[in-house]
Protein backbone atom coordinates (compact mmCIF):
# COMPACT_ATOMS: atom_id res chain seq x y z
CA UNK A 1 0.00 0.00 0.00
CA UNK A 2 1.63 3.63 -1.03
CA UNK A 3 1.33 5.75 1.17
CA UNK A 4 -1.30 8.24 -0.74
CA UNK A 5 -4.38 6.93 0.19
CA UNK A 6 -6.40 9.61 -1.89
CA UNK A 7 -5.26 11.16 -5.29
CA UNK A 8 -6.29 12.41 -8.43
CA UNK A 9 -5.24 12.60 -11.54
CA UNK A 10 -5.50 15.16 -14.07
CA UNK A 11 -9.02 15.77 -13.19
CA UNK A 12 -11.49 17.13 -14.93
CA UNK A 13 -15.59 17.80 -14.35
CA UNK A 14 -17.34 19.80 -16.65
CA UNK A 15 -21.39 20.69 -16.04
CA UNK A 16 -23.27 21.13 -19.10
CA UNK A 17 -26.28 24.01 -18.80
CA UNK A 18 -27.95 23.49 -21.84
CA UNK A 19 -25.22 24.14 -24.71
CA UNK A 20 -23.10 25.91 -22.28
CA UNK A 21 -20.33 24.25 -20.66
CA UNK A 22 -19.65 24.83 -17.24
CA UNK A 23 -15.85 23.56 -15.76
CA UNK A 24 -16.05 22.70 -12.34
CA UNK A 25 -12.64 20.95 -11.98
CA UNK A 26 -10.30 21.61 -14.12
CA UNK A 27 -7.23 19.60 -14.69
CA UNK A 28 -6.74 19.28 -10.42
CA UNK A 29 -3.89 16.79 -8.90
CA UNK A 30 -4.34 16.24 -5.24
CA UNK A 31 -2.77 13.56 -3.16
CA UNK A 32 -3.77 13.05 0.81
CA UNK A 33 -1.44 10.30 2.38
CA UNK A 34 -2.78 7.98 5.33
CA UNK A 35 -3.90 9.60 8.20
CA UNK A 36 -3.52 13.08 7.97
CA UNK A 37 -6.85 15.64 8.01
CA UNK A 38 -6.47 18.41 5.70
CA UNK A 39 -8.88 21.03 4.62
CA UNK A 40 -10.69 21.94 1.01
CA UNK A 41 -11.26 25.78 1.29
CA UNK A 42 -12.44 28.18 -1.53
CA UNK A 43 -15.07 30.86 -2.03
CA UNK A 44 -18.24 29.61 -3.11
CA UNK A 45 -18.30 28.47 -7.07
CA UNK A 46 -14.94 27.16 -7.04
CA UNK A 47 -15.95 23.68 -7.26
CA UNK A 48 -15.45 22.61 -3.37
CA UNK A 49 -18.36 20.79 -3.20
CA UNK A 50 -18.43 19.19 -6.67
CA UNK A 51 -14.71 17.98 -5.73
CA UNK A 52 -15.57 16.70 -2.48
CA UNK A 53 -18.29 14.45 -4.17
CA UNK A 54 -16.13 13.15 -6.70
CA UNK A 55 -13.79 12.24 -4.22
CA UNK A 56 -16.37 10.20 -2.33
CA UNK A 57 -17.85 8.57 -5.98
CA UNK A 58 -21.08 10.39 -5.19
CA UNK A 59 -20.28 11.87 -8.52
CA UNK A 60 -18.34 10.78 -11.87
CA UNK A 61 -15.82 13.13 -12.87
CA UNK A 62 -16.01 13.92 -16.66
CA UNK A 63 -12.53 12.55 -16.98
CA UNK A 64 -9.01 11.68 -14.70
CA UNK A 65 -8.70 9.19 -12.12
CA UNK A 66 -9.64 9.22 -8.51
CA UNK A 67 -7.20 6.76 -6.56
CA UNK A 68 -8.56 5.27 -3.67
CA UNK A 69 -6.32 2.81 -1.76
CA UNK A 70 -4.87 1.71 -4.82
CA UNK A 71 -8.07 1.22 -6.89
CA UNK A 72 -9.24 3.75 -9.97
CA UNK A 73 -12.77 4.38 -8.30
CA UNK A 74 -13.78 7.06 -11.13
CA UNK A 75 -13.74 4.28 -13.51
CA UNK A 76 -16.03 1.48 -11.31
CA UNK A 77 -19.21 0.81 -12.29
CA UNK A 78 -22.26 1.39 -10.07
CA UNK A 79 -22.68 -1.68 -9.47
CA UNK A 80 -18.83 -1.68 -7.42
CA UNK A 81 -19.52 1.67 -6.31
CA UNK A 82 -21.73 1.45 -3.63
CA UNK A 83 -19.18 -0.83 -1.73
CA UNK A 84 -16.17 2.04 -1.73
CA UNK A 85 -18.99 4.15 -0.63
CA UNK A 86 -20.18 1.97 2.21
CA UNK A 87 -16.68 0.26 3.72
CA UNK A 88 -13.72 3.33 2.23
CA UNK A 89 -15.31 6.88 3.08
CA UNK A 90 -17.34 7.99 5.87
CA UNK A 91 -19.74 11.06 4.38
CA UNK A 92 -20.37 13.83 7.09
CA UNK A 93 -22.84 16.61 5.55
CA UNK A 94 -23.40 20.07 6.46
CA UNK A 95 -26.93 19.26 6.71
CA UNK A 96 -26.55 16.41 8.87
CA UNK A 97 -29.06 14.26 6.87
CA UNK A 98 -30.01 11.92 9.71
CA UNK A 99 -33.15 9.79 8.90
CA UNK A 100 -36.14 11.77 11.51
CA UNK A 101 -37.67 8.51 12.08
CA UNK A 102 -34.96 6.56 13.52
CA UNK A 103 -33.32 7.47 16.36
CA UNK A 104 -29.21 8.14 17.09
CA UNK A 105 -28.51 4.09 17.51
CA UNK A 106 -30.55 3.12 14.74
CA UNK A 107 -29.13 5.96 12.24
CA UNK A 108 -25.66 5.27 13.70
CA UNK A 109 -26.83 1.30 12.50
CA UNK A 110 -27.77 1.93 8.56
CA UNK A 111 -24.61 1.95 7.13
CA UNK A 112 -23.78 -1.24 8.61
CA UNK A 113 -27.51 -2.76 7.40
CA UNK A 114 -26.03 -4.44 4.53
CA UNK A 115 -22.84 -6.29 5.55
CA UNK A 116 -22.34 -9.28 7.13
CA UNK A 117 -22.24 -7.91 10.85
CA UNK A 118 -25.36 -8.98 13.12
CA UNK A 119 -27.57 -7.30 14.91
CA UNK A 120 -26.18 -7.64 17.99
CA UNK A 121 -22.83 -6.87 16.48
CA UNK A 122 -24.29 -3.80 14.71
CA UNK A 123 -26.09 -2.50 18.18
CA UNK A 124 -22.66 -2.60 20.03
CA UNK A 125 -21.12 -0.92 17.75
CA UNK A 126 -23.28 1.69 17.55
CA UNK A 127 -23.26 2.03 21.14
CA UNK A 128 -19.48 2.21 20.75
CA UNK A 129 -19.51 4.74 17.87
CA UNK A 130 -21.85 7.24 20.27
CA UNK A 131 -19.98 6.83 23.48
CA UNK A 132 -16.99 7.80 21.45
CA UNK A 133 -18.14 11.17 20.41
CA UNK A 134 -19.56 12.05 23.80
CA UNK A 135 -23.11 10.69 23.28
CA UNK A 136 -23.70 8.17 25.61
CA UNK A 137 -27.18 7.76 27.26
CA UNK A 138 -28.74 9.56 24.63
CA UNK A 139 -28.76 6.15 21.77
CA UNK A 140 -32.73 6.24 22.10
CA UNK A 141 -33.00 9.90 21.11
CA UNK A 142 -34.52 11.12 17.90
CA UNK A 143 -33.00 13.40 15.91
CA UNK A 144 -35.50 16.29 16.63
CA UNK A 145 -34.38 15.68 20.62
CA UNK A 146 -31.13 16.23 19.76
CA UNK A 147 -29.12 19.57 19.32
CA UNK A 148 -27.38 21.04 15.86
CA UNK A 149 -24.07 20.03 17.50
CA UNK A 150 -25.19 16.64 19.09
CA UNK A 151 -26.88 15.52 15.14
CA UNK A 152 -23.85 16.54 13.72
CA UNK A 153 -21.86 14.10 16.33
CA UNK A 154 -24.56 11.22 15.70
CA UNK A 155 -23.62 12.09 11.66
CA UNK A 156 -19.87 11.69 12.80
CA UNK A 157 -20.88 8.14 14.38
CA UNK A 158 -22.65 6.84 11.62
CA UNK A 159 -19.62 7.78 8.80
CA UNK A 160 -17.57 5.84 11.34
CA UNK A 161 -19.74 2.63 11.30
CA UNK A 162 -17.82 0.62 8.97
CA UNK A 163 -14.24 1.63 10.31
CA UNK A 164 -13.61 3.75 6.71
CA UNK A 165 -10.16 4.67 5.80
CA UNK A 166 -11.02 8.07 4.84
CA UNK A 167 -13.80 10.92 6.17
CA UNK A 168 -15.03 12.96 3.78
CA UNK A 169 -16.61 15.88 5.42
CA UNK A 170 -18.68 19.19 3.49
CA UNK A 171 -19.01 22.21 5.42
CA UNK A 172 -19.57 20.03 8.87
CA UNK A 173 -19.53 22.95 10.67
CA UNK A 174 -21.24 25.07 8.47
CA UNK A 175 -24.97 25.20 10.60
CA UNK A 176 -23.51 25.29 13.89
CA UNK A 177 -22.73 28.02 16.34
CA UNK A 178 -18.88 28.85 17.77
CA UNK A 179 -18.78 26.44 20.33
CA UNK A 180 -20.03 23.60 18.51
CA UNK A 181 -17.88 24.45 15.36
CA UNK A 182 -15.03 24.17 17.60
CA UNK A 183 -15.83 21.10 19.48
CA UNK A 184 -17.34 19.06 15.69
CA UNK A 185 -13.87 20.01 14.74
CA UNK A 186 -11.73 18.66 17.75
CA UNK A 187 -14.06 15.68 17.61
CA UNK A 188 -12.73 15.06 14.11
CA UNK A 189 -8.83 15.94 15.37
CA UNK A 190 -9.37 13.21 17.74
CA UNK A 191 -10.40 10.91 15.52
CA UNK A 192 -7.82 11.37 13.19
CA UNK A 193 -5.01 11.00 15.89
CA UNK A 194 -6.47 8.37 17.87
CA UNK A 195 -7.97 6.12 15.08
CA UNK A 196 -5.70 7.01 12.17
CA UNK A 197 -8.58 8.55 10.17
CA UNK A 198 -7.75 10.13 7.23
CA UNK A 199 -10.35 13.44 7.51
CA UNK A 200 -10.81 15.62 4.35
CA UNK A 201 -12.89 18.44 5.69
CA UNK A 202 -14.29 21.34 2.90
CA UNK A 203 -15.24 24.58 4.64
CA UNK A 204 -15.05 28.33 3.61
CA UNK A 205 -14.29 28.93 7.26
CA UNK A 206 -10.52 29.83 7.38
CA UNK A 207 -10.51 29.56 11.43
CA UNK A 208 -12.21 26.15 10.88
CA UNK A 209 -9.86 24.96 8.16
CA UNK A 210 -6.19 26.07 10.21
CA UNK A 211 -6.82 23.44 13.05
CA UNK A 212 -6.25 20.98 10.37
CA UNK A 213 -2.69 19.81 8.98
CA UNK A 214 -2.89 21.08 5.69
CA UNK A 215 -5.04 23.51 3.59
CA UNK A 216 -5.30 23.20 -0.18
CA UNK A 217 -7.02 26.20 -1.64
CA UNK A 218 -9.04 26.00 -4.35
CA UNK A 219 -10.15 28.70 -6.86
CA UNK A 220 -12.20 27.56 -10.61
CA UNK A 221 -11.60 24.05 -10.21
CA UNK A 222 -8.09 24.31 -9.48
CA UNK A 223 -5.62 24.25 -6.96
CA UNK A 224 -4.33 27.62 -5.94
CA UNK A 225 -1.97 26.89 -3.20
CA UNK A 226 -1.52 24.60 -0.09
CA UNK A 227 -0.73 26.09 3.08
CA UNK A 228 0.75 24.14 6.68
CA UNK A 229 -2.09 24.71 9.42
CA UNK A 230 -1.70 23.55 12.81
CA UNK A 231 -3.18 20.46 13.96
CA UNK A 232 -5.59 21.01 16.77
CA UNK A 233 -5.18 18.14 18.53
CA UNK A 234 -1.34 17.43 17.86
CA UNK A 235 -0.65 20.12 19.65
CA UNK A 236 -0.82 20.52 23.48
CA UNK A 237 -4.23 22.52 23.58
CA UNK A 238 -5.87 25.15 25.87
CA UNK A 239 -9.55 24.76 27.35
CA UNK A 240 -11.53 27.35 25.40
CA UNK A 241 -13.68 28.03 28.28
CA UNK A 242 -11.13 28.67 31.17
CA UNK A 243 -7.41 28.72 29.79
CA UNK A 244 -6.10 25.43 31.81
CA UNK A 245 -3.86 22.63 29.51
CA UNK A 246 -6.12 19.80 28.39
CA UNK A 247 -5.02 16.60 26.33
CA UNK A 248 -6.21 15.93 23.14
CA UNK A 249 -8.29 12.65 24.52
CA UNK A 250 -9.88 14.51 27.27
CA UNK A 251 -13.91 14.25 27.27
CA UNK A 252 -14.08 17.00 29.18
CA UNK A 253 -11.54 20.01 30.99
CA UNK A 254 -9.79 18.87 34.22
CA UNK A 255 -10.15 22.18 35.42
CA UNK A 256 -13.61 23.45 34.85
CA UNK A 257 -15.65 20.32 33.63
CA UNK A 258 -16.90 21.44 30.75
CA UNK A 259 -17.39 19.38 27.70
CA UNK A 260 -14.78 19.49 25.12
CA UNK B 1 -113.41 -49.29 -8.69
CA UNK B 2 -109.47 -48.18 -7.78
CA UNK B 3 -108.37 -48.73 -4.36
CA UNK B 4 -107.66 -44.94 -4.16
CA UNK B 5 -111.17 -43.89 -4.91
CA UNK B 6 -112.72 -46.65 -2.48
CA UNK B 7 -110.59 -45.20 0.45
CA UNK B 8 -112.31 -41.67 -0.46
CA UNK B 9 -115.24 -42.50 -0.66
CA UNK B 10 -114.92 -45.15 2.16
CA UNK B 11 -117.19 -47.72 0.90
CA UNK B 12 -115.93 -51.67 0.61
CA UNK B 13 -117.41 -54.16 -1.73
CA UNK B 14 -121.10 -54.27 -2.49
CA UNK B 15 -121.58 -50.65 -0.99
CA UNK B 16 -123.40 -48.22 -3.01
CA UNK B 17 -121.45 -45.40 -4.02
CA UNK B 18 -123.34 -42.00 -5.53
CA UNK B 19 -121.70 -40.56 -8.71
CA UNK B 20 -123.17 -37.60 -10.64
CA UNK B 21 -127.07 -38.05 -8.76
CA UNK B 22 -126.66 -41.82 -10.09
CA UNK B 23 -126.10 -44.36 -7.45
CA UNK B 24 -124.05 -47.66 -8.47
CA UNK B 25 -122.99 -50.33 -6.19
CA UNK B 26 -119.09 -51.44 -5.83
CA UNK B 27 -118.09 -54.63 -7.11
CA UNK B 28 -115.20 -55.50 -7.20
CA UNK B 29 -111.57 -53.11 -6.10
CA UNK B 30 -108.46 -52.86 -7.86
CA UNK B 31 -104.87 -51.52 -6.79
CA UNK B 32 -102.45 -51.46 -10.46
CA UNK B 33 -101.73 -48.54 -10.64
CA UNK B 34 -102.45 -47.05 -14.36
CA UNK B 35 -100.93 -45.00 -16.91
CA UNK B 36 -101.00 -41.59 -14.90
CA UNK B 37 -102.49 -40.05 -12.33
CA UNK B 38 -106.36 -40.27 -13.87
CA UNK B 39 -106.18 -43.88 -14.22
CA UNK B 40 -105.45 -43.80 -9.99
CA UNK B 41 -108.74 -42.40 -9.17
CA UNK B 42 -111.10 -44.44 -11.95
CA UNK B 43 -114.18 -47.18 -12.13
CA UNK B 44 -115.01 -48.76 -14.36
CA UNK B 45 -118.65 -49.07 -15.47
CA UNK B 46 -120.89 -49.87 -17.96
CA UNK B 47 -120.62 -48.24 -21.21
CA UNK B 48 -124.12 -46.41 -21.28
CA UNK B 49 -124.35 -45.23 -18.02
CA UNK B 50 -120.78 -43.79 -18.24
CA UNK B 51 -122.16 -42.26 -22.02
CA UNK B 52 -125.31 -40.86 -20.41
CA UNK B 53 -123.30 -39.47 -17.52
CA UNK B 54 -120.36 -37.70 -19.99
CA UNK B 55 -122.74 -36.32 -22.02
CA UNK B 56 -121.53 -38.61 -24.75
CA UNK B 57 -124.67 -40.71 -25.74
CA UNK B 58 -123.22 -43.01 -28.52
CA UNK B 59 -119.69 -41.59 -28.68
CA UNK B 60 -116.82 -42.14 -26.87
CA UNK B 61 -113.74 -40.10 -25.56
CA UNK B 62 -110.86 -42.31 -25.73
CA UNK B 63 -109.83 -46.04 -26.96
CA UNK B 64 -107.33 -47.61 -25.46
CA UNK B 65 -105.67 -50.11 -28.05
CA UNK B 66 -102.81 -52.83 -26.32
CA UNK B 67 -100.28 -54.16 -29.25
CA UNK B 68 -99.73 -58.03 -28.70
CA UNK B 69 -96.40 -57.25 -30.22
CA UNK B 70 -94.45 -53.96 -29.79
CA UNK B 71 -92.99 -54.27 -33.84
CA UNK B 72 -96.76 -53.90 -34.80
CA UNK B 73 -97.65 -50.65 -33.06
CA UNK B 74 -96.93 -48.79 -36.32
CA UNK B 75 -98.62 -50.73 -38.60
CA UNK B 76 -101.64 -50.53 -36.31
CA UNK B 77 -101.23 -46.70 -36.27
CA UNK B 78 -101.52 -46.68 -40.15
CA UNK B 79 -104.56 -48.56 -40.16
CA UNK B 80 -106.35 -46.72 -37.19
CA UNK B 81 -105.02 -43.53 -39.37
CA UNK B 82 -106.57 -44.96 -42.62
CA UNK B 83 -109.65 -46.94 -41.69
CA UNK B 84 -111.08 -43.52 -39.19
CA UNK B 85 -109.65 -40.16 -40.21
CA UNK B 86 -111.55 -38.48 -37.55
CA UNK B 87 -109.51 -40.23 -34.63
CA UNK B 88 -106.36 -38.55 -33.00
CA UNK B 89 -103.80 -41.78 -32.52
CA UNK B 90 -100.99 -41.37 -29.88
CA UNK B 91 -98.66 -43.69 -28.80
CA UNK B 92 -95.94 -44.61 -26.22
CA UNK B 93 -93.60 -43.30 -28.38
CA UNK B 94 -95.76 -39.90 -29.01
CA UNK B 95 -95.32 -39.20 -25.22
CA UNK B 96 -91.64 -39.77 -24.94
CA UNK B 97 -91.25 -37.32 -27.85
CA UNK B 98 -93.37 -34.92 -25.64
CA UNK B 99 -91.09 -35.65 -22.52
CA UNK B 100 -88.25 -35.08 -24.36
CA UNK B 101 -89.67 -31.67 -25.70
CA UNK B 102 -89.78 -30.26 -22.31
CA UNK B 103 -86.79 -31.51 -21.20
CA UNK B 104 -85.19 -29.63 -24.06
CA UNK B 105 -87.16 -26.59 -22.68
CA UNK B 106 -86.31 -27.01 -19.11
CA UNK B 107 -82.26 -27.27 -20.63
CA UNK B 108 -83.04 -23.75 -22.33
CA UNK B 109 -84.11 -22.04 -19.07
CA UNK B 110 -80.85 -23.58 -17.39
CA UNK B 111 -78.79 -22.42 -19.94
CA UNK B 112 -80.31 -18.47 -20.60
CA UNK B 113 -79.86 -18.46 -16.29
CA UNK B 114 -76.08 -19.58 -16.74
CA UNK B 115 -75.67 -16.95 -19.29
CA UNK B 116 -77.42 -14.18 -17.26
CA UNK B 117 -74.55 -15.34 -14.17
CA UNK B 118 -71.92 -14.98 -16.08
CA UNK B 119 -73.09 -11.85 -17.90
CA UNK B 120 -72.99 -10.62 -14.18
CA UNK B 121 -69.77 -12.26 -13.45
CA UNK B 122 -68.33 -10.61 -17.19
CA UNK B 123 -69.52 -7.39 -15.78
CA UNK B 124 -67.92 -7.95 -12.08
CA UNK B 125 -64.72 -8.88 -13.45
CA UNK B 126 -64.59 -5.78 -15.66
CA UNK B 127 -65.10 -3.69 -12.31
CA UNK B 128 -62.44 -5.47 -10.57
CA UNK B 129 -60.08 -5.15 -13.84
CA UNK B 130 -60.57 -1.42 -13.27
CA UNK B 131 -59.97 -1.58 -9.68
CA UNK B 132 -56.97 -3.37 -10.55
CA UNK B 133 -55.95 -0.40 -12.76
CA UNK B 134 -56.44 2.43 -10.63
CA UNK B 135 -55.30 0.60 -7.63
CA UNK B 136 -52.06 0.73 -9.05
CA UNK B 137 -51.79 4.27 -10.37
CA UNK B 138 -52.71 5.37 -7.03
CA UNK B 139 -50.30 3.50 -5.31
CA UNK B 140 -47.64 4.65 -8.06
CA UNK B 141 -48.69 7.99 -7.86
CA UNK B 142 -48.50 7.93 -3.92
CA UNK B 143 -44.98 6.17 -4.18
CA UNK B 144 -43.85 8.78 -7.00
CA UNK B 145 -44.51 11.39 -4.69
CA UNK B 146 -42.99 9.66 -1.69
CA UNK B 147 -39.76 9.28 -3.76
CA UNK B 148 -39.64 12.93 -4.33
CA UNK B 149 -40.38 13.82 -0.72
CA UNK B 150 -37.59 11.98 0.43
CA UNK B 151 -35.16 12.71 -2.71
CA UNK B 152 -32.29 13.89 0.17
CA UNK B 153 -32.85 10.63 1.92
CA UNK B 154 -32.40 8.56 -0.88
CA UNK B 155 -28.81 10.90 -1.65
CA UNK B 156 -27.74 10.10 1.74
CA UNK B 157 -28.82 6.24 1.85
CA UNK B 158 -26.71 5.93 -1.09
CA UNK B 159 -23.77 8.38 0.12
CA UNK B 160 -23.54 5.85 2.96
CA UNK B 161 -23.35 2.98 1.00
CA UNK B 162 -26.67 1.86 0.15
CA UNK B 163 -26.93 -0.32 -3.06
CA UNK B 164 -29.22 0.46 -5.80
CA UNK B 165 -31.06 -2.68 -4.87
CA UNK B 166 -30.73 -1.89 -1.24
CA UNK B 167 -32.82 1.28 -2.18
CA UNK B 168 -35.19 -0.35 -4.57
CA UNK B 169 -36.55 -2.96 -2.29
CA UNK B 170 -36.43 -0.60 0.75
CA UNK B 171 -39.60 1.44 -1.33
CA UNK B 172 -40.74 -2.15 -2.78
CA UNK B 173 -41.22 -3.06 0.90
CA UNK B 174 -42.62 0.52 1.80
CA UNK B 175 -45.18 0.39 -1.13
CA UNK B 176 -46.22 -3.60 0.07
CA UNK B 177 -46.76 -2.22 3.54
CA UNK B 178 -48.71 0.43 3.08
CA UNK B 179 -50.95 -1.69 0.45
CA UNK B 180 -51.21 -4.32 3.09
CA UNK B 181 -52.59 -1.68 5.93
CA UNK B 182 -54.87 -0.56 3.02
CA UNK B 183 -55.92 -4.35 2.21
CA UNK B 184 -56.77 -4.53 6.17
CA UNK B 185 -59.19 -1.32 6.08
CA UNK B 186 -60.79 -2.60 2.86
CA UNK B 187 -61.27 -6.11 4.90
CA UNK B 188 -63.38 -4.17 7.74
CA UNK B 189 -65.27 -1.96 6.15
CA UNK B 190 -66.08 -4.41 3.61
CA UNK B 191 -67.06 -6.86 6.54
CA UNK B 192 -69.21 -4.32 7.96
CA UNK B 193 -70.72 -2.66 4.98
CA UNK B 194 -71.36 -5.67 2.71
CA UNK B 195 -74.26 -7.19 4.57
CA UNK B 196 -75.95 -3.17 4.38
CA UNK B 197 -75.64 -3.01 1.13
CA UNK B 198 -76.21 -6.96 -0.60
CA UNK B 199 -79.79 -6.38 0.37
CA UNK B 200 -79.73 -3.22 -2.14
CA UNK B 201 -77.78 -4.90 -4.69
CA UNK B 202 -78.42 -8.63 -4.29
CA UNK B 203 -81.80 -8.81 -6.53
CA UNK B 204 -81.41 -6.93 -8.83
CA UNK B 205 -78.27 -8.57 -10.06
CA UNK B 206 -79.65 -12.54 -9.31
CA UNK B 207 -81.71 -14.28 -12.81
CA UNK B 208 -83.16 -16.46 -9.58
CA UNK B 209 -85.31 -13.84 -7.90
CA UNK B 210 -87.82 -17.38 -6.21
CA UNK B 211 -85.86 -20.23 -5.00
CA UNK B 212 -82.80 -20.84 -3.53
CA UNK B 213 -79.81 -19.07 -1.12
CA UNK B 214 -77.57 -16.77 -1.95
CA UNK B 215 -73.88 -16.73 -1.19
CA UNK B 216 -71.93 -13.51 -1.28
CA UNK B 217 -69.00 -13.37 -0.43
CA UNK B 218 -67.47 -10.33 0.10
CA UNK B 219 -63.25 -9.36 0.14
CA UNK B 220 -61.34 -6.54 -0.22
CA UNK B 221 -58.76 -6.02 -3.37
CA UNK B 222 -58.08 -2.71 -2.10
CA UNK B 223 -59.56 0.21 -0.79
CA UNK B 224 -62.98 -1.23 -0.12
CA UNK B 225 -63.41 -2.75 -3.65
CA UNK B 226 -65.36 -6.42 -3.49
CA UNK B 227 -62.55 -9.19 -4.76
CA UNK B 228 -65.44 -11.25 -6.00
CA UNK B 229 -68.63 -12.91 -5.58
CA UNK B 230 -70.54 -15.81 -6.68
CA UNK B 231 -74.60 -15.80 -6.99
CA UNK B 232 -76.50 -19.25 -6.97
CA UNK B 233 -80.09 -17.41 -6.22
CA UNK B 234 -81.48 -14.83 -3.88
CA UNK B 235 -84.46 -14.73 -1.99
CA UNK B 236 -82.66 -15.33 1.59
CA UNK B 237 -79.67 -13.22 1.62
CA UNK B 238 -76.88 -14.22 3.60
CA UNK B 239 -73.38 -12.49 3.41
CA UNK B 240 -70.78 -14.81 4.58
CA UNK B 241 -67.37 -13.11 4.82
CA UNK B 242 -65.11 -15.99 3.93
CA UNK B 243 -61.57 -16.92 5.11
CA UNK B 244 -60.05 -17.41 1.89
CA UNK B 245 -61.69 -14.87 0.28
CA UNK B 246 -59.86 -12.02 2.71
CA UNK B 247 -56.62 -14.12 2.34
CA UNK B 248 -56.89 -13.37 -1.69
CA UNK B 249 -57.78 -10.03 -1.24
CA UNK B 250 -54.99 -9.38 1.17
CA UNK B 251 -52.79 -10.84 -1.41
CA UNK B 252 -54.05 -9.19 -4.23
CA UNK B 253 -53.18 -6.07 -2.14
CA UNK B 254 -50.09 -6.61 -1.72
CA UNK B 255 -49.45 -7.73 -5.63
CA UNK B 256 -50.88 -4.93 -6.37
CA UNK B 257 -48.92 -2.51 -3.57
CA UNK B 258 -45.70 -4.12 -5.57
CA UNK B 259 -46.74 -3.51 -8.65
CA UNK B 260 -47.57 -0.17 -8.34
CA UNK B 261 -44.42 0.74 -6.44
CA UNK B 262 -41.97 -0.95 -9.37
CA UNK B 263 -41.77 2.12 -10.98
CA UNK B 264 -41.27 4.68 -8.32
CA UNK B 265 -39.11 2.04 -6.55
CA UNK B 266 -36.81 1.87 -9.55
CA UNK B 267 -36.68 5.09 -10.05
CA UNK B 268 -35.23 6.19 -6.32
CA UNK B 269 -32.72 3.25 -6.62
CA UNK B 270 -31.63 5.28 -10.11
CA UNK B 271 -31.28 8.74 -8.37
CA UNK B 272 -27.77 9.84 -8.51
CA UNK B 273 -26.26 10.61 -5.18
CA UNK B 274 -24.64 13.86 -5.93
CA UNK B 275 -27.80 15.41 -7.56
CA UNK B 276 -29.86 14.17 -4.30
CA UNK B 277 -27.90 15.81 -2.48
CA UNK B 278 -28.57 19.44 -3.85
CA UNK B 279 -32.11 18.75 -3.80
CA UNK B 280 -34.23 20.88 -1.19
Amino acid sequence: MSEAVLRTEKLFKTYEMGKRKIPALYDLNLQVNRGEFVAIMGPSGSGKTTLLNVLGCLDKPTSGKVILDDVDAANLPERELYKIRRDKIGFVFQTFNLLPYLNAAENVELPMENTKKTKSERRKKARELLKLVGLEGREEHRPQRLSAGEQQRVAIARALANDPAIILADEPTGNLDTQNKYEIVRLLANLNIERGTTVIMVTHDSQVASHTERMFLLKDGKILKEKQGTHLAKKKLMCPYCGSKIQPTDARCSNCRKRL
Amino acid sequence: MNSNLTAYFGVGVGDKVEIYGESFTVVGIYDEAGQGQLETRSAYMNITDAQTMAGLTGNVSRLDVYAENVSDVDTIVEVIDASYTSLQVTTYKDRLTQLENMQTMYNQTLTSAQATVSQTETVATQEIMIAVVATSLIVSFVMLYTVRERTKEIGTLKAIGFSNWNVMSQFMLEGMLLSLVAGLVGIAIGTVGAPLLSGILLPQISPFSSRGTSQFQPGATNAGNFGSFGILGASTVTVIPSLQTMLIAIGAAVLLGAMGSLYPAWRAARTRPAEAMRYE
